[in-house]
């Protein structure tokens, strides 16, 4: 009897990992060689510059360079945190990011849903072409359109205040104003862009599940909220995710042109803060510490965002 | 019958939907075109009625100046080429390079998955710096090259992950087990199968990448020494710096007038030039997103 | 020369290659790239000639030209800010190459990023002999200079200067204002002393009403109370509407001679708003913060009231240059009161042919007498820009180099890369005619040039235009055109207007070196201080805070800003520098 029991193959389970790896590997090694020279891209693009990570726990010189300036260890983060700006640099950064992310979340969703139950095809493509242009206007021009019309004596929108009996508002001296200007104004320019992505997924959806529905004598509204939102949802989904990874990175071009003495409470952030430091001497790993300090968060949140996901829906980034 | 069925499917609800959908889209169109049709407007007005605030919606004194400054500039016609070539094969390379990392990635079933995308994932969130990158560039002989425009950048991995939420979510799985009964290998699958079904997302990938490569300018102005290899942007924005006030010139008055118009005029014509191309580009990128269309192709 | 000379220079240029070398081998050696130090990629830092070592045989005496009798080339690098300048094609360069024969190779990055271009480059490795005009500050030099990236001039110029040993003479600061904590000159600085910039924080005030309201140019703050009060209320451009602006300006960012309060602030305080001197002022040598002060209070209150009262344009904090130009060039009437900004064109337009004559009706106005008896015009420029051009220690001919520059500063040069080719662009003035200055003029130009043109080198290569020189410009005041070239009238009015009131004594100078351990210290302190100044400011006069209930707790938070450890970084600087 235990011959034969010893005559048995292996369950699988107690098979090592590796062995269990290198027979699947074999199994689908094209897809791994396939996969081989974007990795490889990356691992030399991507990677080979991540040791100058190091600089953020150095005081970089160039003569030294990354290998052999100084170490000071954690004495630029603390510089940082420390520093007398730091808890309105954090809180403004963070409200930027989170008010454009609620606000402007939704917005190329609803925008992409809006232009897919378009019935005419020429409006429909004419809505896309024109939403998607403002992209390609650059942040200077941007930026002065957009004060040129919040301008209080001769701009647009308090011409029209002013039409309907109201009282003109210098918006852009006001710091409770400023980052709806900047999220608002943000999300003009890019609802178009951001759309694409959606409309291309709806695209993927069958048309037979709207033919059953229409049957079923669902309305639109109701084929929307059943079809077409979680048809689309793991891309929602991952975008949402993605953005999340990306909440610190607040940039500065666009908010130093916005900023001004009345409004700074408001409008000073990271980045900025980061420019203005660096404008004399060129302080490289103070800015890697900063740079370094918002990853760091930026990963915590990710992790967050996509374990939660990971136990609501089925999708997850990994 | 088909009277039937056309009666349910546009009930009044949904009329109503698509009058109040319709007038959304508009609202929205107008207030998105308002300050395109400005800036269009403005690169076409003189420039002292766009600095007094008289341009509204039509050119105001209508005037080429600023294309006439544009486009006599010698290097416009070479960096346009330049950033045609750059923008092609650049967006060739990524997407080839994309699609060979998302596919395999979408299988839900291959060893490893997690791990690489972890790998990848993090250099979302870290990067090493402008330095590091400037080194490496120049230490590997890429500087003054387009290669350095093209390799760095050729696998983004944000739309790595756009590309395999895609597969994953329109390649259904039994499609690769009945295939792979057939005998069909992977690549054989992926050449026969995959790419056919995969417009829509290479089209938003051709997009993304082509924009990104024809709007590129800081990477451009770093890595490349050459004037003879400018691409557009970087170009366009030499014009915009030659054209600015300088007050230590000793100028008269009219003479500096001359030149700040110029200026002002550039701001809005330098966009005008730069996005036609990309504007034009998108009408043909639109066409794959017609509803349907994978299920089309699937079936067929 | 004679052979001791000879001997004496071959033994010095020996010692100075070595010394460059040793600093060479010490430094950049292990940037992380593998580009050897000189021929690499595509910068063309060209290598030496074949005549060996032999830097000592055939330079000229000081001052000479052609420099040097066996050839040798340069590399250098400029910013690139005009399409069609490439400067081995220029014409100057050309022409200096001839003088001097010199051959020169020149490189060039984006002017746009031109600072982050050019420490990439450094931090590469791969660099060339002389960096020109690209941005680099004192900080930068203190960097490099200590970690002999950039060669110590002063031995150079001992030895090889001569235009630049005049300049020396010329400027009163120099050499201390160039010279290093560590004592050593690390780069030479471009001279351009233009008169009309000294004192940038201008106001205009429409002669006009004045004229029309039968009031007399406001000297005092009291008078210039009264002389707003009147604008807004007695309607002076008669068009039966309250529609006049009694003040304003607008906002530009680090362009504070935009905004109203830089203009009023100097008649309480000495109120310098320039990067490095902001909130400061010096006060018998000892460096002073302005902003805690009593007398400061005092400008607070003044403006608020104006404010307050709509004599001064609360918009003007915020409103951009194109609004502020609006306001100036109001078609139907003039609204503007008084105006501030360094040039008047920025409000007024360029147009001189309006039909009410704008431009006319505005004329400069004078600091006003503040109740302290304050009444200042800041210096906001000076002849010396520093950091201009740096000697690498990649440059193997560190003397046929510094000869090179040298000549830079001699008038012919100058006139010849700042004003053109003599005959077309200018030439020397007539016997008799008059200058800018009213003086006997120098030259007299014939016609300007544009960026574009492939003769111009002004703005990349330093030059000493001095103020005479600048001023001997030929000017024939009888033309009635004459008033709306920029020079002349920027000249008169600085000259009436500002220059009685300069006290260059109370005047923190711009260029202070700090070292390397105190430099990061400082800019830190430096940003935080000013921002919370700057806003507090802003918050104060527009209401937002009160003036009185906090001026205790605004005034005690610069403690929590490290106030005195700032006061000290630059005291202990200035104080190494100049005394």
């Amino acid at each position: 009897m235990s011959q034969i029991v010893k005559a048995q193959p292996k369950p699988i389970a107690s098979q090592s990992v590796f062995q269990r790896g290198l027979k699947e590997i074999k199994r689908h090694w094209q897809l791994y060689l396939i996969m081989l020279p974007p990795l490889l891209i990356i691992l030399v693009f991507h990677y080979g510059p991540m040791v100058g990570l190091q600089i953020a726990f150095k005081e970089f010189n160039v003569v030294g360079g990354i290998w052999n300036s100084p170490w000071v260890g954690l004495k630029h983060f603390k510089e940082f945190i420390t520093s007398y700006q730091f808890p309105r640099l954090i809180k403004n950064t963070l409200g930027i990011s989170l008010y454009s992310l609620i606000a402007g979340f939704p917005v190329p969703i609803l925008l992409a849903v809006m232009i897919n139950e378009c019935t005419n095809t020429k409006f429909k493509k004419a809505v896309q072409l024109i939403t998607y242009a403002p992209h390609f206007i650059s942040t200077v021009v941007m930026v002065s359109v957009v004060l040129m019309l919040m301008a209080p004596r001769a701009g647009m929108i308090n011409n029209i205040i002013a039409l309907l009996g109201g009282e003109r508002i210098d918006f852009i001296a006001k710091p409770e104003y400023f980052k709806s200007i900047y999220v608002w104004s943000g999300i003009w320019q890019s609802m178009g862009y951001n759309s694409i992505i959606y409309i291309a997924a709806l695209s993927g959806i069958d048309p037979s599940l709207y033919e059953a529905a229409t049957v079923d004598g669902a309305s639109k509204l109701q084929r929307i909220m059943n079809i077409d939102l979680p048809g689309i949802l793991p891309t929602i989904i991952i975008q949402l995710i993605m953005q999340c990874g990306r909440l610190m990175n607040v940039g500065h071009e666009k908010v130093l042109l916005m900023q001004n003495n009345l409004n700074m409470s408001s409008s000073d952030i990271i980045s900025t803060y980061v420019y203005r430091i660096g404008l004399e001497n060129a302080r490289y790993s103070f800015s890697a510490a900063v740079g370094m300090f918002n990853s760091v968060i930026n990963t915590f949140l990710l992790i967050l965002v996509n374990s939660i996901s990971r136990k609501v829906s089925e999708t997850s980034l990994w | 019958m088909k009277k039937n069925l056309n009666a349910i499917r546009l009930s009044s609800g949904d009329r109503i939907f698509n009058i109040i959908n319709l007038t959304l889209l508009s609202i929205i169109m107008v207030i998105v075109l308002y300050p395109l049709i400005y800036i269009l407007s403005a690169s076409f007005s003189n420039s002292n009625a766009v600095m007094a605030g008289r341009v509204w919606l039509f050119p105001v004194e209508p005037t080429l100046a600023g294309y006439e400054a544009v486009f006599k500039n010698p290097q416009i016609p070479r960096s346009f080429v330049n950033t045609i070539y750059l923008t092609v094969a650049g967006t060739m390379v990524n997407i080839a390079f994309t699609i060979m990392l998302a596919y395999p990635l979408s299988r839900k079933t291959l060893f490893g998955r997690g791990v690489i995308t972890g790998f990848i994932t993090f250099t979302m969130l870290f990067s090493g710096g402008l330095i590091p990158s400037f080194l490496l560039i120049k230490g590997m002989g890429l500087y003054n090259t387009y290669w350095a425009l093209i390799l760095p950048g050729a696998v983004s991995v944000y739309n790595v992950i756009v590309a395999r939420t895609f597969f994953q979510s329109n390649i259904p799985d039994d499609l690769y087990e009945a295939a792979s009964l057939d005998g069909c290998s992977d690549i054989y699958f992926m050449w026969k199968f995959v790419l056919p079904l995969s417009a829509p997302i290479i089209a938003v990938l051709t997009m993304f990448y082509a924009v990104g490569h024809w709007n590129s300018y800081f990477n451009a102005m770093i890595y490349l020494q050459d004037s003879k290899k400018f691409t557009l942007q970087v170009v366009l924005r030499n014009i915009l710096i030659a054209n600015q006030i300088d007050n230590e010139m000793m100028k008269d008055i009219d003479a500096m007038q001359k030149q700040e118009g110029l200026a002002q005029l550039l701001k809005y014509s330098l966009i005008v030039v730069a996005s036609v191309p990309m504007l034009v580009l998108y009408p043909f990128i639109q066409k794959h997103f017609v509803k349907g269309i994978m299920i089309g192709a699937l079936k067929g | 020369m004679s052979t001791n000379k000879k001997v004496l220079s071959s033994v010095l240029s020996a010692a100075m290659l070595l010394s460059v070398m040793a600093g060479c081998s010490s430094g950049n050696s292990s940037s992380g790239s593998s580009a050897p130090a000189s021929g690499s990629g595509s910068v063309s830092a060209s290598g030496p000639s074949s005549s060996g070592s032999g830097s000592g045989s055939g330079l000229s005496a000081p001052g000479e030209f052609p420099i040097t009798q066996t050839p040798v080339t340069l590399s250098i690098v400029t910013p690139d800010a005009t399409y069609l300048s490439d400067f081995n094609e220029n014409e100057f360069t050309k022409w200096y190459e001839e003088k001097t024969n010199v051959h020169v190779e020149y490189t060039s990055v984006p002017a746009q990023s031109k600072k982050e271009k050019i420490n990439l480059l450094l931090a590469s490795g791969d660099y060339p002999d002389i960096i020109m005009n690209c941005g680099l500050t004192t900080a930068d030099e203190v960097t490099y200079g200590t970690q002999k990236v950039f060669q110590s001039l002063n031995s150079l110029i001992d030895e090889h200067g001569f235009y630049i040993k005049d300049v020396f003479e010329q400027q009163a600061n120099l050499p201390g204002a160039i010279t290093s904590p560590d004592g050593n000159i690390y780069a030479l600085p471009n001279i351009n002393d233009a008169f009309h910039t000294r004192h940038t924080y201008r106001a205009w005030i429409n002669t006009g009403w004045l004229e029309k309201l039968g009031l007399a140019v406001p000297t005092t703050t009291d008078e210039f109370y009264n002389v707003l009060k009147a604008f807004k209320e007695q309607d002076p451009n008669g068009n039966g509407k309250a529609d006049e602006i009694p003040m304003t300006g607008c906002n530009k960012n680090n362009a504070y001679e935009f905004a109203p309060y830089t203009f009023l602030m100097n008649s309480f305080v000495y109120f310098d708003q320039q990067t490095s001197s902001a909130f400061l002022e010096l006060d018998n040598g000892s460096v002073k913060f302005v902003a805690d002060t009593d007398a400061y209070k005092e400008g607070l209150l003044y403006i608020k009231k104006l404010i307050s009262e709509g004599l001064l344009d609360p918009t003007s904090l915020t409103q951009t240059e194109d609004e502020y130009l609006q306001l100036g060039t109001n078609p139907d009437a003039q609204i503007v009161g008084v105006g501030s900004s360094s040039l008047w064109w920025k409000f007024l337009g360029y147009d001189k042919d309006t039909e009410d004559k704008r431009a006319n009706s505005y004329d400069a106005l004078s600091p006003l007498k503040g109740p302290n008896g304050a009444q200042y015009a800041p210096i906001t420029a000076t002849a010396v820009g520093t950091s201009c051009v740096v000697l690498t220690n990649k440059c193997q001919y560190p003397e046929v180099a510094i000869k090179w520059l040298d000549g830079l500063y001699s008038q012919e040069v100058t006139m010849r890369s700042q004003f053109g080719i003599e005959g077309d662009n200018w030439e020397l003035a007539p016997e008799g005619s008059l200058g800018i200055d009213q003086k006997p003029a120098i030259w007299h130009k014939l016609r300007d040039f544009d960026g574009t043109e492939p003769t111009n080198a002004r703005n990349t290569f330093p030059g000493n235009r001095t103020s005479e020189l600048r001023l001997g410009e030929m000017t024939d005041y009888s033309d009635p055109n004459a008033v709306w070239t920029q020079e002349p009238r920027l000249y008169s009015i600085t000259n009436i207007h500002y220059y009685p009131f300069e006290t260059p004594e109370k005047q923190v100078p711009q260029s202070i070196y700090y070292t390397a351990e105190e430099s990061n210290e400082y800019s830190r302190l430096r940003e935080q201080i000013n921002t919370y100044a700057r806003e507090s400011l802003v918050a104060f006069i527009t209401g937002n805070r009160d003036i009185e209930k906090e001026w205790d707790s605004y005034v005690k938070e610069f403690e929590k800003l490290e106030l005195p450890k700032y006061l000290e970084y630059i005291q202990k600087a200035y104080d190494r520098q100049y005394k």
